[in-house]
């Protein structure tokens, strides 16, 4: 994967491509909003991580120029102000995601990831191992036994399979699925989580166990694969 | 609230009646002097009528002797000019007159000086006042002339009916300009009151309007100057320590960032070892920090009011269904019941989403930490207030009423006013992690909605959050 960098902290641009390198992922740092603009016009990029306060020309102003010229390429911006409003402010403004600094290195990687794979599943029914979602007659089955979700679980359990083998974080759950953009106090997530796995792991009237297709990842996430 | 005071409280009402009481009372005065002074011009007038007829018949008298006074009281008894006369022995038998004869006068009815004054039956049967005097012509001979003193009586009367409507028309001239002069006062003072009303709801920019009358203007122009250049000075006060905290906040946010940045890139470089752990801890302390540094700042927008995104009608049943459903696998993992009440009509509030759905998040988050029970539960209930009767196609407007009650410990009556105040943790509250601004925070949304957050006892026990939001009731589709 290829990401373009705009931050003009460069201190901080240093350590992220460092962190990100580390994982396999290239980073084209530069330092304000014109250079970007050129990066992008000249370079292939799957990914860019805009920092929204920039001098010269901002964050806001980059993307908006890019999209009138017809990149769709997908953009996340990376904002040091974390208000809510903020945070809602960066979504309208044309990115596709946002991550209020600091934010853990994972967060990231996991968002890049699901950015720069956006698209690949466009089906309305879905299948990972034996679970299979339909998502316009809206049902789900796991082994050929319906499992019946509520509207909510049943986005969640969506947004999971779209994004099948890869790291969701719970502040993306919240933000896609929910659209909360605000950090709980209580482990809500992780609570309603545990709920959804049971009902699509423990099916059929003597609730036997089947393979785990939802795993959590400790202090991350978690990852839906078979 | 000035709108609220009776209106005798006010010191303008109470200064024109005062004015105008005194006014009445002295107006009063110089009219009941000026009736008595008239009256007693008129009647000396007459008298000097009389005293002059009386020196005329006198000189008739002596220059024609009581023949030619005679004929002379028969002639003018005979005028109607309103005069009396009387010519007799002083044994009381009539010589000559238009009276047939003088009554028996009492002590009362004799004046000064041979003036007296009676009354007399006339032809028709009319009681009519008779003012006269009655001199000794010598020769046993006296002389009574008077007058008839109705003229006297209709001119006085008239007089005090004149006097009684001027009085009615000051009275009235009065009351109207002291209502208009109070109505003038009030309204140049409401305006005054209305702004500092709306300056405390939090809207520092707001300014009196100043009226400029030829450049000058009057002393409530100068009042309303004066409070205004008071104002931007608050104004640029607290914008300034606003700015100062914020930057600080912000300012602060970078290089914890930075130090983050680099705590995480030790910690996975590090292998797994007690060192690590020093470290993670270390992440989760500038982590904490940092959460407080965004509440605060999060607080500073919200109670500024600057938001990037416009607001939007919220419908506050959907955003209560959601969060339940988000909450009900944590309410019952801690062994509690959820109970969800919601009204029939759609409730729809003017205002931020996000910011909603973070404060009612915060009062259950609240209910399950710290109104914890095993076995109790919580209740989520929203009630629709409309104020009175649209017709279907309006949008009725009106209050939602969004209850969080949870059957736990409570808060004592006389600390929650405390409790949305900026790092405030009870006692109770102080083992379980936090920061202290999470209800000053749901105070701050709600106060930005234009609404109220209060708190009661629940029944039998626990704490109810009650969230007082204005809304737009059914009607909007």
């Amino acid at each position: 994967m290829k990401i373009l960098l705009a931050e003009d902290d460069v201190k901080a641009a240093t350590l992220l491509t460092s962190g990100l390198s580390a994982v396999g992922i290239s980073v084209v740092h530069v330092c304000d909003g014109d250079s970007g603009l050129n990066a992008v016009r000249d370079g292939d990029f799957d990914v860019l991580v805009i920092d929204w306060m920039m001098p010269g020309c901002d964050g806001f102003t980059m993307v908006e120029r890019l999209r009138l010229e017809g990149y769709l390429v997908p953009v996340i911006f990376l904002t040091a102000r974390g208000s809510i409003d903020d945070r809602v402010a960066g979504l309208r403004a044309g990115g596709d995601d946002y991550l209020v600094k600091p934010y853990a290195l994972a967060e990231l990687i996991a968002r890049l990831e699901v950015l720069a794979s956006r698209g690949a599943t466009i089906d309305s029914r879905l299948l990972v191992g034996d679970l299979s979602l339909d998502c316009v007659a809206r049902c789900c089955f796991r082994g050929g036994v319906e499992v019946f979700l509520n509207p909510r679980e049943f986005s969640v359990l969506e947004y999971f399979m779209r994004h099948e083998g890869q790291l969701v974080t719970r502040s993306m759950l919240l933000e896609h699925v929910w659209d909360y953009h605000f950090d709980p106090e209580t482990n809500v997530i992780d609570v309603y989580i545990s709920r959804l796995r049971q009902k699509i792991d423990r099916i059929g009237v003597v609730g036997e166990d089947c393979v785990s297709l939802l795993r959590t990842v400790r202090g991350r996430g978690y990852i839906l694969e078979s | 609230m000035i709108d609220r005071l009776p209106f005798w409280r006010f010191v303008s009402v109470r200064a024109v009646i005062l004015y105008f009481v005194f006014f009445t009372l002295l107006v009063s005065v110089v009219f009941v002097i000026f009736y008595v002074q008239a009256g007693r011009e008129l009647r000396v007038s007459g008298d000097s009528f009389v005293a002059r007829e009386l020196e005329l018949l006198r000189l008739t008298y002596s220059d024609q002797g009581l023949a030619g006074l005679t004929r002379a009281i028969e002639y003018r008894g005979g005028q109607p000019r309103g005069y009396i006369y009387w010519l007799a022995r002083s044994s009381g038998i009539k010589l000559a007159g238009n009276l047939d004869r003088l009554p028996n006068l009492r002590a009362s009815e004799a004046l000064d000086d041979g003036w007296v004054r009676f009354v007399l039956e006339d032809g028709s049967g009319l009681l009519v006042g008779i003012r006269g005097r009655l001199v000794d012509l010598g020769s046993d001979v006296v002389l009574f002339v008077g007058r008839d003193l109705a003229g006297y009586d209709r001119l006085r009367s008239r007089l005090g009916w004149a006097l009684a409507y001027a009085l009615i028309v000051v009275v009235g001239v009065g009351l109207v300009s002291g209502f208009l002069l109070v109505r003038f006062l009030l309204i140049r003072l409401s305006v005054i009151n209305r702004t500092s009303s709306a300056i405390m709801g939090g809207d520092l920019s707001r300014r009196i309007p100043v009226r400029l009358r030829g450049g000058r203007g009057d002393e409530f122009d100068f009042l309303a100057r004066n409070l205004n250049s008071m104002l931007s000075r608050i104004d640029s006060l607290v914008t300034a320590h606003r700015e100062v905290a914020n930057n600080i906040a912000h300012d602060l946010r970078s290089p914890l960032n930075r130090l983050r940045t680099r705590l995480t890139l030790i910690e996975r470089d590090l292998p797994l070892s007690g060192e690590s752990d020093a470290v993670a801890a270390a992440i989760d302390e500038v982590d904490h920090i940092l959460k407080i540094f965004d509440a605060v700042l999060e607080l500073a927008q919200i109670e500024a009011g600057s938001f990037l995104t416009p607001p939007c009608l919220v419908d506050l049943g959907a955003l209560v269904r959601d969060l339940a459903d988000l909450f009900l696998p944590s309410i019952e993992a801690a062994d509690m019941r959820l109970d969800v009440r919601l009204p029939p009509d759609r409730a729809l509030c003017f205002g931020h989403r996000q910011l909603l759905v973070q404060a009612v998040t915060n009062l259950i988050e609240n209910a399950l930490k710290y109104g914890h029970r095993a076995g109790g539960t919580l209740t989520l209930e929203l009630r629709v207030a409309a104020f009175g009767e649209g017709s279907v196609t309006d949008a009725m407007t009106g209050e939602a009423i969004l209850m969080v009650s949870d059957t736990g410990i409570g808060i004592p009556s006389d600390e929650r006013s405390r409790v949305i105040e900026r790092f405030v943790r009870l006692e109770t509250a102080r083992a379980l992690p936090g920061h202290g601004l999470g209800l000053s925070l749901v105070s701050a949304i709600v106060a930005a909605h234009g609404g109220a957050l209060n708190f009661s006892d629940n029944v039998p026990c626990g704490l109810v959050a009650t969230l007082t939001l204005p809304i737009r009731a059914g009607g909007v589709n």
